[in-house]
C-alpha cells in the first residue's frame, strides 16, 4: 500500500515538462487548419483473472486475453488553442474462457475529443510551459464481445514543461463508465461498471542531438519513461512503467514503448502482463 | 511477486531521473542565455520599441526578415510555425532554426504581412514572436 501511495504521490508531485509521449495525453496540439494523423498499434496480454470461473455468467473467469488494437487518430486544429481528434480503433481479441475460446474481430470504441489550451508560457527559445483541458466520449464498440455498447464521457487535464533536452508531462483523466451488466466480467481496465481514473506521467530526454544547431534541427531522438496508472472506483489499481523511444522529424514521428506492471492491486479483472505500443505521426 | 519487490528501486530510479531533470530545467530558466548540458537556450526579450513594432498593422516592406521566437521546442513545433507563417500573403522561404529560435523568411510582392499578422500566426502555431529584425 505504501508503494502505491508513493507511486501516486510521485506522479502528482513531479514538475511538468515534455514532448508528446505515446501513452500520456500531452498538452500539445496542431495549429489551426493543421492535421496530425496518427496510425498506432497496441498489444496487451492479460493473465489469469481474479474473477472465479462461472458456467452461468458469460465471460466470468476469463483465463487469459490477448488483445491487439490497430487504430488511426486524426487530430485537427480548429481555431487557436482548440483542437478536435477522432480515434478509430479495430480490436482483434483472443479470449479464453473456462469452457471455450473466443476469437473476435470488431470495431473498437471510437474516441472523440476536444482539447483546449488554457495556459502557455514560452520562457526561452526552446523552453515552454503549457497546459490543456480536454473532454470527450468513448462511443459504443462494434461488438459487445470486445467493447461496451455505451457512450462513456470523460474529462482530463494535462500539463507539460520543456527545459532544453528534458520534458515532463502530467495528465489525469476521469471516465464515467456506464457499461455495467456483463462488462463487470469482461472488463480489462476502464470498461467495467466502475469509473476509471487514468493518471500518467511522461519523462522524455532528447538523446540526439545533444544541442540543436542550424544544421541538425530537423530531427531528434528521445528516450521516454512513462508511469501509466489506472485506478477504478471498485478499488482496482494498476501502474505500468513504460520505457520507449521516439524519433521526431519535421513532418513525421515514429515511436514505440513497452509497458510492464510494477503495481497490481487488481481484484475485479485479469491483471495485465505486458503492453506494447508503436505508432507514427504525420503532419499535414 | 518478484516484480512487486522491484518497485521501490524503480520508483527511486525514476525520482532521481526526474529530480535531475528538474534541476537542469531550473538552471536553464534562470538566465537569459543558459546551458542545459550542451544545450544553449536563449531567452529573447524586446525593447519597448520592438514590442510596439510587433503590434503594428503596417505591412512590412519586401525583403528578408528574421523573427525571434520563444517556445520552439521540437522539430514538429517548427513545422507548425512554418506552415502558419507561409499561409500569410507575401511570405516565402521560411526557415526555422531551433538552435537559436530564429525563423527567417522572405517577404515578396505587393502584398506583405504586418508584424501583427506574423505575431498572430506565431501565436496560432503555439509559439511566441518576440521581435522582428531585418
Amino acid at each position: 500500500m505504501r508503494t502505491i501511495i508513493a507511486c501516486i504521490a510521485l506522479a502528482f508531485a513531479l514538475p511538468c515538462f515534455a514532448q508528446e509521449a505515446l501513452n500520456t495525453e500531452s498538452a500539445t496540439q496542431p495549429a489551426p487548419n493543421t492535421i496530425y494523423v496518427k496510425p498506432q498499434f497496441r498489444f496487451w496480454r492479460f493473465g489469469v483473472g481474479a474473477v472465479p470461473p462461472s458456467p452461468t455468467v458469460p465471460g466470468a473467469g476469463t483465463q487469459g486475453v490477448s488483445r491487439a488494437e490497430p487504430s488511426v487518430t486524426v487530430q485537427m486544429g480548429l481555431v487557436k488553442d482548440l483542437s478536435f481528434s477522432l480515434k478509430v480503433p479495430m480490436i482483434i481479441e483472443d479470449r479464453t474462457f473456462p469452457a471455450e475460446r473466443n476469437l473476435s474481430f470488431a470495431l473498437g470504441r471510437v474516441d472523440t475529443q476536444f482539447k483546449l489550451r488554457v495556459f502557455r508560457s514560452d520562457t526561452s527559445s526552446l523552453d515552454t510551459i503549457r497546459a490543456v483541458v480536454y473532454a470527450g466520449a468513448l462511443m459504443p464498440g462494434g461488438d459487445d464481445n470486445v467493447a461496451p455498447q455505451t457512450v462513456d464521457p470523460y474529462a482530463g487535464f494535462s500539463a507539460m514543461i520543456i527545459r532544453g533536452r528534458i520534458g515532463v508531462t502530467q495528465s489525469i483523466r476521469y471516465t464515467i463508465t456506464t457499461s455495467g451488466g456483463s462488462w463487470e466480467y469482461k472488463n480489462l481496465g476502464g470498461d467495467g461498471p466502475a469509473d476509471a481514473l487514468k493518471y500518467d506521467t511522461a519523462f522524455m530526454y532528447r538523446v540526439s542531438p545533444a544541442a540543436f544547431t542550424a544544421e541538425n534541427s530537423g530531427t531528434a531522438w528521445y528516450a521516454s519513461l512513462e508511469v501509466n496508472g489506472l485506478y477504478e472506483t471498485n478499488g482496482d489499481n494498476e501502474i505500468l512503467l513504460s520505457p520507449g523511444l521516439l524519433f521526431e522529424a519535421q513532418r513525421f514521428a515514429a515511436e514505440f514503448s513497452i509497458g510492464l506492471p510494477v503495481v497490481q492491486d487488481v481484484h475485479h479483472r485479469s491483471p495485465l502482463e505486458f503492453q506494447f505500443s508503436a505508432g507514427l505521426r504525420f503532419v499535414f | 511477486m518478484n516484480s512487486f519487490h522491484t518497485v521501490p528501486r524503480l520508483v527511486r530510479a525514476f525520482a532521481i531521473i526526474a529530480s535531475v531533470g528538474a534541476a537542469l530545467g531550473g538552471c536553464a530558466s534562470s538566465q537569459s542565455t543558459a546551458s542545459t548540458d550542451t544545450e544553449q537556450t536563449i531567452t529573447y526579450t524586446a525593447t519597448a520599441e520592438e514590442t510596439a513594432l510587433i503590434k503594428s498593422d503596417q505591412p512590412l516592406p519586401p525583403g528578408p526578415i528574421v523573427m525571434y521566437m520563444n517556445g520552439l521546442s521540437c522539430p514538429l513545433c517548427a513545422t507548425n510555425i512554418d506552415q502558419q507563417v507561409e499561409k500569410l500573403p507575401g511570405v516565402s522561404d521560411v526557415k526555422v532554426d531551433l538552435s537559436t529560435g530564429k525563423v527567417k523568411a522572405n517577404l515578396i510582392g505587393p502584398s506583405t504581412p504586418s508584424p501583427r499578422q506574423l505575431a498572430n500566426a506565431a501565436d496560432a502555431a503555439g509559439v511566441t514572436l518576440i521581435k522582428i529584425a531585418r
